[in-house]
């Protein structure tokens, strides 16, 4: 992949100077852009945050866990990654942590290492995605565009231990 | 996401009550991971925005997304053709796995399509209400980069000036441009609109201006939910960690994966397209 992007890159400055485009003030002008950007999204993305660690922090999380695992267990999500399904839509770095922690308990071959790896390969972090993109829009139907986003990660993410079953 | 996000904020500080945590410390370490965060998004960003002005400068993503257009067209309804361009450039860094790449394409093609939708609604009132629009409701300067296509109309063709992109400018400011230079202004315009439109992009969002009982456009709802069900090829970062815990064979995950979020994305695209019609 590192290979596919570097070529890519490297054939978009080969174009850019065949079409004599001032690549380096190009460049300047767009970066400037990141700036204000990523200045704007900061109030979504700590606003997503804070609410992640105080719902950890007071023991919410713990009590979801323990509530839901039966539930996801009847749907064939193996028990011990509850905590995984659940914060996988609010953080990325999170959830890789709590990845981590899955392939040091239970080795990354194992079946629930072989779910986890599928789990978070196949879905995104749909909470911090609406923060950021929905970050300007005050209108309705935003909620309903998030509850089909969630719903799709965890049709997925059953079909994805399924698939670890059998394959 | 009000209601998600006040409904947990309430129960974890009704949890927290009972087990007595300290919650601001916690909260202060969420808002604090999120500068941190945040700070190397616009190291991340920097650079990807950098590649895309040269990409756009150079025609590259015009061509590509005239290639994928009638897909976007099926896929997320009618777009204009710079959120078209914006569009295929997230879907190409969603299919790559750059995820620092599909943040900002994502919300330039979100800008792009809230503008074009409000400007939509915006020429719809113009036609109901008769035209009577006062100018406090949309300053000039909003409106002439909004409706650059309209200004360039108006000011070269001076007759056609009473119409609508006149009563939405300031008019005075308009006619006395129209009747001293108008070719000058024009190109002036042009000029101003190519050179900086990268960098108008991330001007605040037009939010505060539409109705809030409006609902989200199919193309902003398609785009949120194929980014949110994730399209990647390869999911590089869970493969890297898997061969960091001496995994037999890190890569067999791929097929599964991609299997898996294909079926999320087509069902997020077909739920999408029947829940948003417009």
């Amino acid at each position: 992949m590192n290979l596919v992007l570097t070529l890519l890159l490297f054939f978009c400055f080969v174009y850019a100077c065949f079409k004599r485009v001032n690549c380096y003030n190009a460049f300047v002008l767009g970066a400037k852009t990141a700036f204000p950007l990523a200045i704007s999204i900061f109030p979504n993305i700590a606003a997503m945050l804070i609410l992640i660690e105080v719902f950890r922090a007071s023991g919410l999380s713990q009590i979801f866990i323990d509530f839901l695992s039966p539930c996801f267990e009847f749907l064939g999500i193996p028990y011990q990654l509850t905590e995984l399904v659940i914060f996988r839509p609010f953080t990325g770095s999170g959830s890789i942590a709590l990845l981590s922690n899955v392939f040091e308990n239970y080795g990354a071959d194992s079946y629930i290492g072989r779910c986890a790896s599928l789990i978070l390969g196949s879905s995104e972090t749909v909470f911090y995605c609406a923060a950021v993109y929905f970050s300007g829009i005050r209108k309705k139907g935003t909620i309903k565009a998030v509850l089909i986003a969630l719903f799709c990660s965890f049709v997925g993410t059953i079909f994805g231990c399924w698939l670890c079953k059998i394959m | 996401m009000n209601v998600v996000w006040v409904g947990i904020f309430i129960l974890s500080l009704a949890v927290s009550a009972f087990s007595g945590v300290d919650v601001v410390a916690a909260a202060v370490r969420g808002s604090s991971s999120a500068l941190t965060v945040c700070l190397s998004l616009i190291a991340i960003y920097a650079f990807w925005c950098g590649i895309f002005e040269i990409l756009t400068q150079c025609g590259a993503i015009e061509r590509l997304a005239n290639f994928i257009r009638p897909f976007i067209r099926k896929i997320y309804g009618a777009v204009s053709p710079k959120a078209n361009d914006y569009i295929a450039l997230n879907l190409s860094a969603n299919l790559l796995g750059v995820g620092g790449a599909a943040t900002p394409s994502a919300l330039m093609a979100i800008e792009e399509i809230e503008r074009t939708d409000n400007l939509s609604n915006t020429a719809q009132n113009t036609i109901h209400s008769g035209g009577n629009f006062s100018n406090t409701d949309f300053p000039a300067e909003n409106t002439a980069k909004n409706t650059s296509g309209d200004i360039f109309n108006s000011t070269q063709l001076p007759k056609t000036s009473e119409n609508f992109s006149s009563t939405n400018l300031d008019s005075s400011k308009t006619n006395s441009a129209t009747n001293s230079t108008p070719t000058n202004q024009s190109s002036l315009t042009a000029k101003y609109d190519v050179k900086f439109s990268f960098l108008n992009h991330f001007k605040s969002f037009s939010g505060d201006k539409t109705d809030s009982r409006q609902s989200i456009s199919k193309p902003l709802a398609m785009l949120f939910i194929i980014n949110a069900t994730s399209i990647q090829l390869l999911p590089t970062t869970v493969i890297s960690l898997r061969s960091q815990f001496n995994s037999l064979s890190p890569a067999d995950i791929i097929l599964p994966t991609i299997l898996c979020t294909l079926l999320t994305t087509l069902l997020g695209i077909l739920l999408g397209s029947i829940f948003f019609k417009k």
